[in-house]
């Protein structure tokens, strides 16, 4: 039998320990990973416009990025900037998930159904 | 037959949705115009949107006191030929300022459009961004050259004079109600089935939404806070705010902001916030305005004699609706 020292034992312990909170944190997470009901759009940190994800639609924010909202799924269709990360990041519709594009200040963010009543549009 | 069960449901969730489009535009009068619309390809959404575009940037022009353009007698054309000669201009032009004219008289001066030497001083100190007044004696004297009763207008004849050598017009307060007005008129032309133009805060609704989505929902934030003033469920309806918070400058901590009351030459005081829901966007853009500098009381018997809906908001976060803004709702 291989001796195990005390000090490698409660490394063992600690190992097992944090991997057994993640299967939990990932679990935890992944149930709770439901479809969307709205595509939240942020410019700047302002709000930018609010969109229902189950209607298609094609978003011209400003003239940097095109958004497109398509069978309940978003994704950005271009953006006007060298890195395209945005575009490469693919398609999301699950609460919670974002796509950024950092160089032009883009968030869009997949909100819940039990956020705020959301208005087609808001003055003042 | 789990497939044949479910290609209808594919149908009817995805075939028959006219989708959603939206663009916008960042070169019109001086601020952002976002068009939301739908239509059954990106196509026809994007040709309604040229022509909307072409209409948008033509009273852009048109109504423009700072920059002339080739081919086109403009405001500024007007405006610089005060005194000495009369202007042949478009029929835009022409029917913006009769609306004016009659504005003015209904709204018993609160709508004054021939301040535009007024004007001019409080953007030039307003730019300069320094905690300076302007000294009285300077806005008496440009409030002399302003008279809307020497503004002549000959509809036949297209032209325009203003006969006071000094005075200029500044149509401001009601250029993107009327543009909005225009855009609508030419919406059944386009292949857009329903849309929302928002110009710069002029937010004109047009049709209901398809795929059994009804009204819009439109909200008016409050000033004061993050939270709605009011949401209403419409088609057909436009609304406009004026707030002392979109442009303005401090001195001693004091906002100067952009919407001068022509009875005391200074902003107005009454309100941080008036929103007008009327039919037509023109309408509204007018009395938004002129109801900013009129007095609570007076400003209602205006509202109601047009029939239209008025949320007012006062510096110390009072708010008011008239009857008409009661009966909006979800």
């Amino acid at each position: 039998m291989i001796k195990v020292s005390k000090k490698t034992r409660n490394d063992i312990i600690l190992f097992s320990l944090l991997l057994f909170i993640s299967i939990l944190l990932l679990l935890l997470f992944a149930s709770s990973g439901r479809q969307g009901k709205y595509v939240r759009v942020e410019v700047n940190g302002e709000l930018y416009g609010r969109y229902l994800l189950d209607t298609d639609a094609s978003i011209d924010i400003g003239d940097s990025n095109r958004l497109i909202i398509s069978s309940g799924s978003v994704y950005m269709e271009s953006a006007r900037c060298p890195d395209k990360t945005c575009v490469k990041q693919g398609k999301i519709s699950r609460v919670g998930q974002s796509i950024i594009c950092l160089p032009n200040r883009v968030i869009v963010v997949i909100e819940d159904d039990s956020s705020d009543f959301a208005d087609d549009i808001v003055i003042g | 037959m789990a497939f044949c069960l479910s290609l209808p449901f594919f149908f009817a969730s995805c075939a028959f949705e006219t989708p959603m489009y939206e663009t916008s535009y960042y070169d019109l009068f001086d601020t952002a115009t976002v068009i939301r619309g739908y239509a059954s390809s990106a196509d026809d959404f994007q040709k309604g949107c040229d022509m909307i575009y072409e209409e948008l940037l033509t009273c852009h022009r048109l109504f423009d006191i700072y920059n002339e353009y080739e081919g086109i007698n403009n405001l500024r054309t007007v405006n610089k030929n005060a005194g000495i000669s009369n202007v042949k201009t478009d029929q835009r032009v022409i029917e913006l300022l009769e609306y004016a004219k009659l504005m003015y008289d209904k709204t018993d001066k609160a709508l004054d459009i021939s301040m535009g030497a007024l004007l001019d001083i409080w953007k030039e100190y307003r730019d300069r961004a320094e905690e300076v007044l302007p000294e009285k004696e300077e806005l008496a004297q440009a409030r002399l050259h302003s008279s809307i009763d020497s503004l002549v207008i000959d509809h036949d004849q297209s032209t325009v004079y203003i006969e006071d050598k000094l005075m200029s017009l500044d149509v401001g307060a009601i250029a993107k109600g009327y543009a909005c007005e225009r855009v609508l008129a030419l919406m059944p032309d386009t292949e857009i089935s329903a849309a929302v133009i928002n110009l710069g805060g002029n937010v004109a609704v047009y049709g209901k939404k398809p795929n059994g989505g009804g009204d819009w929902s439109i909200g008016v934030n409050s000033p004061f806070d993050k939270g709605e003033l009011l949401s209403f469920k419409c088609s057909d309806l436009s609304a406009v705010t004026s707030g002392d918070y979109q442009r303005y400058y401090l001195v001693n901590g004091v906002k100067y902001h952009h919407i001068i009351d022509p009875s005391t030459m200074y902003p107005g005081r009454n309100f941080t916030q008036v929103t007008v829901i009327a039919e037509s966007p023109l309408l509204g853009d007018a009395l938004s305005t002129a109801l900013f500098v009129t007095d609570l009381e007076k400003g209602e018997q205006i509202a109601d004699s047009f029939g239209v809906a008025v949320i007012w908001v006062t510096p110390d976060n009072k708010v008011f609706k008239n009857e008409r803004a009661k009966e909006l709702t979800l």
